[in-house]
């Protein structure tokens, strides 16, 4: 969404770049639409009144390697920025593919995830749990998947004969903002839903 | 205008590559700690604070070291908390708001009975006397009767069993068979709203304390 | 017009329509948004009138049930989301930038996909009433009546589609606006001088941008429930309607002060301007903005007092409401201050802005009443709540937007609105107001419930329904006359010079109507009211230089396209879902085409 806002080049009040001032108050704004979301989980949990029940289907030592990958993800996207900062290209496109295939990655454990719970008859209208928990770490997933989308447009954009431009760290910074963001949103998550028992 | 934009170029955290990586190696090890204590078998209270814990600070970590806000603009923190800590405070009110039902069914030992139920006379003394009292002795699932049927059945039944999309549920408006209201319970009313409760874990005993409960106690 | 250097000589060759599509001036953006806004204003008080002539006398039969259902539910939907909310978009668009002396705003392609979007969920929500019927579950959409088994045709769904499709467009805006005013504030322009007006926008971007995605969470679970089988508010599987209306109110009551916010800004305007006195008390004017929109996050559940919530939150939600009136009444008193002592000019925008006052003070008293449980439970859903969201939506906002029309009309087109003709409007508007929603409040006392398509005879109720219908064509009369007073105005030449009135802020220092790129050199700012303090400092404005190199952003239509994307997506979420891949693939062009496009 905040893809490709490069306008009219202002001075700025506080000396921030407006699209990283930009994202920061998207992600506060995100921050209300996932408490939402856990919030609805939270409110229903318990509330199922047929099975299968989360202590029944949900398979955390998987869902902790999906985390782990994740979060190598993140450290990744970090590496990055670094690399776009200090101008190291090699190692900002690199790292950008890594974190790519890192976020491919944890979607595919999803959609496993996903076809596997749907296998032993969890679905989205089978109880309260089945709703909630779909519509939780789907939107999630969306939101990676778009970062994905996000990072492969960026890498593109590297690979062109021109860069990303004298705005390169910028474009970088921002896109792991957001790919940070989706990143701690799945720590609340996987704590919420997974490790903390029913 | 281009000293502008070339400003905050220069300004990049100081964090090196070797602090990155050992920044994740600590979160990759807070993620184990976290899945060892999931089977620890703690008690329930004390692990769930350590979880939340744990999680807290792996949000921070992330926050601050690799979103930079321990070296960025104040600005961005505050915005950032501002989101975050409205988003928790809704949270933590919504959940308060659901969980707690005591402060509903305070409500309900209090509220008068709605006009539309045919309430005997002795409604006034009945009311304050007879409900709670029964409905403390009775248990459903190790609830009050009385409160398991607020959080359970009154969504369509209505709180003070008045009827909303299913029937009223009171002694005066239960002219049948008990045989009937177990069997409703047990096994629902098929093209109606009503559930097969019996399929949902909810024992025969728990169904004859509700049957007892609507057929005698007056709401 | 188009006079400035850079792009602005392409701009020319191209045609009429095609300009207006591909700009990216935020004031031209604006004008699309006033006059689309005002249309649908229109449609929304057309919808009210039938509403009204339906109610005039008992037994009722102009329209049929299931029609009025539709009519008041778009009503309410279309005066929140396409009218009152899009105009003060309008306004914001044109002066945020002239405000804080910036030549645009922060990201202008974004601000005309904000445009595009809205206009495509304005289209699909009124278009319904051609496709299979218009919502009808009113405006909160309350689970389970909005479920499948309740309402199983396509009206809800069209609801839910089209308040997601303009949440995104009140959502792209509200970023926009609150990184302009943070981040592209003139030099000296400390946050502390900045215009109120401009502090009440910067509150309600973010209302707006806190609050929408709360609702665009229960729309999508409502979306789940109606066609992917979930159960989040349907009881019968464990599901909860009060969730609903929890997440409902979690933005709706925000929702209410992004409405009005945008309103008290302009009188904060207008009343120093023409009482010729600096606002009374800035920095309380602005702090108690501040705190309605902390407050107003923590009120919602003073909609459902009447579900049982138990003692606890009734006493906290009530407090918290009694709370809020609180800095709603310090403006009040700030307003009067100022005029107190003034040497006031009682012209049109003036009327309208005390009128506000009176209106909005009305209105506020009756929400106060509700704030306390015991009597919120006598007037829920009677036609005193109608009464008063209408004292406060119309007799506020409204009234409000129509102070700014007169005040800033000459600075956007360069002509005066005719004074007279203003006058004969706003005397209307009062009083056919006044007839229309005043006995209302009587209506509710004595029982009638909102939301019933007709009544019986002899309730009691007969004569104030009729006064309040002919009340109603008296200020549609009132409306009327403005619009022929707008054609009448644009006819007439451009007369206007920079500063009719003695403004104190930026807007006013540069040309009727601006040029393309506001200001040939962006002014110093020393002091609130910067253009007072020059003129007693006796410091003129630094003149034109000879050569202006002033970079505008060349038109784009790839906003139109990101838009087109995202409205096919809304139309499979309605017909076939294959529709919304089609959706996503013009969607992903676009942003790729948008982030390629060469700025400069």
């Amino acid at each position: 969404m905040a893809a490709g806002t490069h306008e009219v080049e202002h001075h700025t009040s506080l000396g921030v770049d407006n699209r990283k001032l930009l994202m920061w108050i998207f992600l506060a704004s995100e921050c209300l639409f996932f408490g939402t979301l856990i919030s609805t989980y939270l409110i229903f949990k318990g509330q199922s009144l047929v099975g299968p029940y989360p202590d029944d289907i949900l398979d955390i030592p998987l869902t902790s390697l999906s985390t782990f990958v994740l979060l190598m993800s993140s450290l990744t996207m970090v590496l990055a920025v670094y690399g776009a900062q200090h101008g190291r290209l090699g190692m900002m496109k690199a790292m950008l593919f890594a974190t790519i295939l890192l976020g491919v990655g944890f979607l595919g454990f999803q959609v496993y995830e996903f076809r596997h719970f749907a296998h032993v008859g969890l679905n989205l209208g089978t109880n309260q749990f089945g709703a909630s928990f779909f519509v939780l770490t789907g939107f999630h997933g969306l939101h990676v998947g778009i970062g994905v989308a996000y990072l492969i447009s960026l890498l593109f954009g590297s690979m062109r004969r021109s860069g990303l431009g004298k705005d390169r760290a910028l474009w970088v910074d921002t896109a792991g903002l957001y790919w940070h963001f989706v990143d701690i949103v799945w720590i609340v998550v996987f704590t919420v839903v997974y490790l903390i028992p029913s | 205008m281009e000293h502008q934009a070339s400003a905050h170029h220069d300004e990049h955290p100081p964090t090196t590559i070797r602090e990155y990586v050992i920044i994740g190696v600590v979160l990759a090890v807070i993620t184990l700690i976290e899945l060892w204590l999931s089977y620890s078998g703690l008690s329930h209270g004390l692990m769930i604070s350590l979880l939340l814990i744990f999680s807290a600070m792996k949000f921070i970590i992330v926050v601050a070291m690799f979103m930079h806000l321990r070296f960025d603009s104040r600005l961005f923190t505050r915005l950032f908390i501002f989101g975050f800590a409205l988003a928790s405070a809704l949270l933590i009110a919504l959940i308060a708001m659901f969980n707690f039902d005591e402060t509903r069914s305070l409500f309900q030992a209090s509220a008068p009975p709605p006009a539309a139920t045919a309430a005997p006379q002795d409604g006034g003394d009945g009311d304050n006397g007879e409900g709670p009292a029964d409905g403390g002795a009775l248990l459903v699932k190790g609830q009050p009767v009385a409160e398991y049927f607020s959080s359970t059945c009154a969504g369509c039944h209505g709180q003070n069993r008045e009827g909303v999309v299913g029937p009223a549920l009171t002694p005066a408006s239960l002219a049948g068979d008990d045989a009937l209201y177990f069997d409703t319970i047990k096994n629902g009313r098929p093209g109606t709203a009503m559930p097969a409760w019996g399929a949902t874990g909810l024992s025969d005993a728990d169904i004859d304390v509700l049957v007892t409960f609507i057929t005698t106690v007056e709401p | 017009m188009a006079t400035a250097v850079g792009t602005a000589g392409q701009v020319t060759e191209r045609s009429g329509i095609w300009e207006w599509m591909t700009t990216v001036d935020h004031k031209k953006i604006a004008i699309l948004y006033g006059i689309t806004s005002f249309f649908f204003f229109v449609v929304g008080g057309i919808e009210a009138l039938l509403v009204r002539t339906q109610l005039a006398v008992p037994n009722g039969t102009v329209i049929d049930a299931d029609l009025y259902n539709q009519l008041f539910t778009t009503h309410a939907l279309t005066m929140i989301f396409l009218a009152v909310m899009p105009l003060g978009v309008s306004f914001f668009n044109y002066f945020i930038p002239l405000q804080i002396g910036a030549r645009d705003v922060a990201f202008p392609r974004l601000n005309m996909l904000s445009y595009w979007v809205y206009l495509i969920g304005a289209v699909m929500l009124t278009a319904s009433f051609f496709l299979g019927g218009a919502p009808d579950g009113g405006w909160f959409g309350y689970a389970p009546l909005s479920d499948r088994a309740y309402s199983p045709g396509s009206q809800m769904d069209f609801y839910v589609i089209s308040l997601i499709i303009l949440g995104i467009s009140s959502l792209i805006g509200a970023l926009n606006f609150a990184v302009t005013i943070i981040n592209m504030r003139a030099p000296g322009m400390s946050m502390m001088r900045l215009p109120v007006y401009m502090w009440m926008t910067l509150i309600t971007a973010f209302l707006l941008i806190l609050s929408l995605p709360v609702l665009t969470v229960g729309l999508i679970e409502l979306y789940f429930d109606r066609n992917f089988g979930t159960h989040f508010f349907a009881p019968e599987m464990g599901g909860d309607p009060i969730l609903w209306q929890h997440i409902f109110w979690i933005f709706g009551h925000p929702e209410v002060y992004i409405l009005i916010l945008p309103s008290m800004g302009v009188i904060s305007e207008v009343i120093p301007v023409m009482s010729r006195k600096p606002l009374f008390g800035y920095a309380a004017v602005v702090f108690a903005g501040a705190a309605i929109g902390v407050l107003g996050f923590g009120v919602w559940s003073h909609h459902m007092f009447t579900t049982g919530l138990g003692t606890v939150p009734q006493v906290v939600f009530s407090a918290s409401t009694m709370a809020i009136g609180i800095p709603t009444g310090i403006k009040i008193f700030n307003w009067l201050g100022t005029m107190y002592g003034g040497n006031i000019r009682f012209n049109t925008a003036m009327y309208f802005a005390v009128s506000f006052l009176v209106l909005f003070t009305i209105g506020g008293i009756s929400g106060v009443m509700h704030a306390s449980p015991s009597v919120d439970s006598h007037q829920q859903d009677s036609y005193f709540v109608v009464a008063h969201i209408h004292y406060v939506l119309f007799g506020g906002a409204v009234m409000g937007m129509f102070s700014g029309m007169f005040y800033w009309f000459p600075k956007i087109t360069g002509r005066f609105l005719d004074e007279t003709s203003g006058k004969i409007s706003f005397w209307l508007m009062f009083i056919g107001m006044n007839a229309t929603f005043f006995p209302m409040h009587f209506l509710g006392i004595s029982g009638m419930p909102r939301r019933i398509y007709t009544y019986e005879e002899g309730l009691g109720w007969d004569t104030w329904n009729f006064v309040a219908t002919v009340g109603a064509f008296i200020l549609a009369l009132g409306v009327l006359f403005f619009i022929v007073n707008f054609f009448q105005t644009m006819r007439k030449p451009r007369t206007a010079p920079a500063d009719p009135w003695g403004g104190s802020t930026l807007e006013w220092a540069t040309t009727s109507p601006p040029p393309d790129h506001n200001f040939d050199v962006v002014p110093e700012v020393r002091d609130r009211d910067p253009l007072w303090y020059n003129r007693d400092h006796g410091i003129s404005l630094p003149a034109r230089p000879e050569h202006l190199h002033i970079h505008l952003p060349p038109p784009s239509y790839f906003p139109m396209i990101v838009a087109m994307g995202i409205g096919l997506i809304g139309v499979g979420l309605l017909s076939h879902l294959a529709l919304s891949f089609v959706g996503v693939a013009v969607l992903i062009y676009g942003i790729w085409g948008w982030s390629l496009e060469p700025t400069s």
